[in-house]
């Protein structure tokens, strides 16, 4: 038992070391897809700035700006009805979770992008570029022939809702 | 209620809530892949720049895997094993096919589809990883005995460092972080009249649950209160449920719980 004592012991140090280290040390591919194997357990701990996605989506007016810039965003954010069922079975909510996480990976990877980089080059730009799509299709009705938008805003809250908010990033207009 | 389990009960009870809980999520992924969503949004074609290029083989092997047939063939593959597995009681196949199914899923996802129950789920199939490495070069009782040890630690310490995050920081004590939390949750935001909006109450609730995580190491003076935390845990864990949304939560931590009442009769088990 003293082998098995000191293996956990062991594997113990690695992971505080991984928290000592962490902003560091997880950083290169693989250590990013493989960071469930050093899990820190902080979970909802600081209220701060959220990032947020906005989308809006019309017909092209030919103009570099793509789009009538007076057109109204839409807020894409995970809200669901509840349900005793979801207990067991939660794919929508649990999908709508994960949405959300792109997001805010997309908002720390833009905060982290090296000056003169383009954020279209980012994975996470890609994938929220396509959930912004499939916002505008699926729940804004947009059509082939139109365009959209989307923007990162970073917004703060208190416990009566939103007291501040400034923008991120404003991708620019894009077939949909 | 206080009495101990046994090596071979623990091991069972963790087997089957394993099945259960990775099962829950098996059926879960399977029903989002057939939606169609993950081939829109989460376009491996767009994705795959996530893996490093080097080694090849392993690019192409991913990107095989990630064929949406292939995968969905691989969630049936998982799930059948999982039935094996609680039927029959677990070998190391079953562990070491649970936890690369793992692996792979957790990079189609860009490394977590849902954070701490992706990371518990890992922890527990680590667990059983080692219980069985560990069993095969020595004797599988010691390698239950580590297994479930590294499972409790796990666990323990996840409501540990937890409580204490929060208890570093000044909104919590206050209550406050818990009503913009709330608020801004997948069922929100709060009515206006809502009770999480009075301070002196969300003071009480995030004080409560702050001191109650901070204190689960007590859980290992003995079966009685490994008890009684475990069911104070599965009671916080269905609020985080009820008021977040995050059911895989509630499984993900519930699996561990044998091993934490296991590990809790320290005293004769070792």
């Amino acid at each position: 038992m003293k082998i098995t004592h000191a293996l956990i012991l062991l594997y113990f140090v690695f992971l505080l070391a991984t928290l000592w280290w962490g902003p560091r040390f997880v950083q290169g591919p693989w250590l990013f897809l493989l960071r469930a194997f050093f899990p820190n357990w902080k979970f909802f701990h600081a209220v701060g700035d959220e990032p947020r996605l906005y989308v809006r989506c019309g017909e092209p007016t030919g103009t570099p700006k793509g789009l009538d810039p007076g057109l109204a965003w839409h807020l894409i954010y995970p809200r669901r009805p509840r349900s005793l069922w979801g207990w067991v079975h939660n794919p929508d909510v649990n999908l709508a979770l994960s949405q959300q996480n792109l997001v805010d990976h997309l908002a720390h990877d833009l905060n982290h992008l090296p000056d003169q980089s383009d954020p279209r080059d980012l994975v996470a730009y890609r994938l929220v570029q396509a959930l912004a799509r499939d916002a505008c299709v699926e729940q804004l009705g947009a059509q082939a022939g139109q365009v959209f938008e989307f923007e990162i805003r970073l917004e703060r809250s208190d416990k009566e809702g939103m007291v501040a908010s400034h923008t991120l990033m404003q991708a620019p207009a894009v077939a949909v | 209620m206080g009495q101990a389990l046994d090596l071979v009960m623990a091991v069972r009870c963790l087997e089957w809530l394993l099945a259960w809980s990775l099962g829950l999520q098996t059926l879960e992924f399977l029903r989002i892949h057939r939606s169609g969503v993950v081939e829109r949004i989460w376009h491996w074609p767009d994705q795959k720049d996530d893996v490093p290029d080097r080694p090849r083989w392993l690019k192409a092997l991913l990107g095989h895997l990630f064929q949406p047939p292939v995968h969905q063939a691989h969630l049936w593959l998982r799930l059948t094993v999982l039935v094996h597995m609680a039927w029959n009681g677990s070998q190391a196949w079953h562990f070491l096919f649970l936890f690369l199914s793992a692996v792979v899923v957790l990079i189609r996802w860009r490394g977590a589809f849902n954070g701490g129950s992706d990371f518990m789920t890992l922890v527990v199939l680590s667990g059983g990883l080692l219980a069985h490495g560990v069993g095969f070069w020595a004797h599988p009782s010691l390698g239950w005995q580590a297994g479930l040890w590294y499972i409790c630690i796990h666990a323990i310490s996840s409501y540990f460092m937890s409580g204490w995050v929060k208890l570093k920081h000044a909104q919590w004590r206050s209550g406050q972080a818990l009503t913009i939390f709330l608020g801004n949750a997948v069922h929100g935001p709060l009515p206006a009249r809502s009770l999480f909006k009075q301070p002196w109450l969300a003071r009480l609730v995030a004080w409560a649950f702050i001191l109650w995580e901070c204190a689960f190491p007590v859980a290992l003076t003995g079966p009685v209160s490994a008890q009684i935390m475990c069911l104070l845990a599965a009671i916080f864990h269905f609020l985080v449920f009820w008021h977040f949304g995050l059911n895989r939560f509630f499984w993900a931590w519930v699996t561990c719980f044998p091993a934490v009442i296991y590990c809790s009769n320290w005293k004769m088990n070792i």
